[in-house]
């Protein structure tokens, strides 16, 4: 049976990221994610609370931008943000992240 | 506050929205946080002074997603008729001089400045006239307040080709 955890690095892997970067986005290695998911150890709470956090940011990026464009998107470096959504996630950016998407969805001006 | 030149305004200002969003939603700008609003703590109606502001707006968000702006049609264009009695023009230097700030902080991308500006207005004024991040060129129209006496919906247009923001025309 599948842990809580092992659903959201699943459906991260569907969002199109490696365990690599999952690993970036929780401040750990990509041997570590794998760890988990062979569950030779297990993530934190709090890593899990960051796991299903950065899902909605992600999901809630991906009705605002084109699909076929958003992996490139994601990863490039973003006008509003200094840097890429990616590394602004690692940061913890975010306010900023949320008030890029007000301005993608149409309820702010940049 | 003493200090501050408060002004009547009353004109047409412009919005976009995405087409299932009405013309006055401040949800969007509660939920996420604007320019002059702090996210999840009050909202604002952000408005053009011009058609060709809105589009400036318009361009620029297409260009943060990284997109061809003709992906993000079709959108609503509206006209919308504003009257206000209280209005801090922060165009004006004498205004913006009482905050501390210059008008390229008030332009720049990082928000604090402004966010920290229109939470001391808040309960001062009935909205914010200020310089468009997108085109400084073009003044944004930033409202608190949003009543039927002072605020009314004149004409919305779907834009569907960005060959439309050419053919539209003020209703008044």
């Amino acid at each position: 049976m599948q842990n809580h955890h092992d659903k959201l690095i699943q459906r991260l892997r569907e969002l199109g990221f490696s365990d690599g970067q999952i690993g970036a986005l929780t401040y750990s290695s990509e041997r570590t994610v794998q760890n988990w998911l062979t569950r030779r150890s297990t993530p934190s709470p709090l890593v899990v609370q960051q796991l299903a956090r950065i899902i909605e940011i992600v999901e809630d990026l991906r009705k605002l931008i084109n699909p076929v464009a958003f992996n490139d998107w994601f990863f490039q470096s973003n006008q509003f943000l200094g840097k890429s959504p990616y590394k602004a996630i690692i940061d913890g950016n975010y306010r900023r992240i949320q008030e890029l998407m007000g301005v993608l969805a149409g309820g702010t001006f940049a | 506050m003493r200090e501050l030149r408060f002004s009547p305004f009353s004109r047409l200002v412009w919005r976009y929205t995405p087409v299932e969003q009405t013309a006055l939603d401040t949800q969007p700008s509660f939920l996420y946080g604007g320019r002059f609003n702090p996210r999840a703590e009050f909202g604002m109606l952000y408005t053009s002074t011009s058609l060709q502001g809105a589009k400036a707006e318009f361009m620029k968000a297409a260009k943060l997603a990284a997109q061809d702006p003709d992906f993000l049609l079709p959108q609503m264009l509206h006209q919308i008729e504003v009257n206000f009695e209280k209005v801090v023009d922060l165009t004006d230097q004498k205004n913006l001089s009482f905050f501390g700030y210059s008008f390229e902080e008030l332009i720049g991308d990082d928000w604090t400045p402004t966010q920290k500006i229109g939470t001391q207005l808040r309960n001062f004024c009935d909205a914010i006239l200020s310089y468009s991040a997108a085109d400084p060129k073009h003044k944004n129209f930033n409202l608190y307040i949003i009543n039927p006496g002072s605020v009314a919906v004149v004409g919305s247009t779907k834009i569907q080709a960005m060959v439309d923001w050419n053919q539209i025309k003020p209703v008044r």
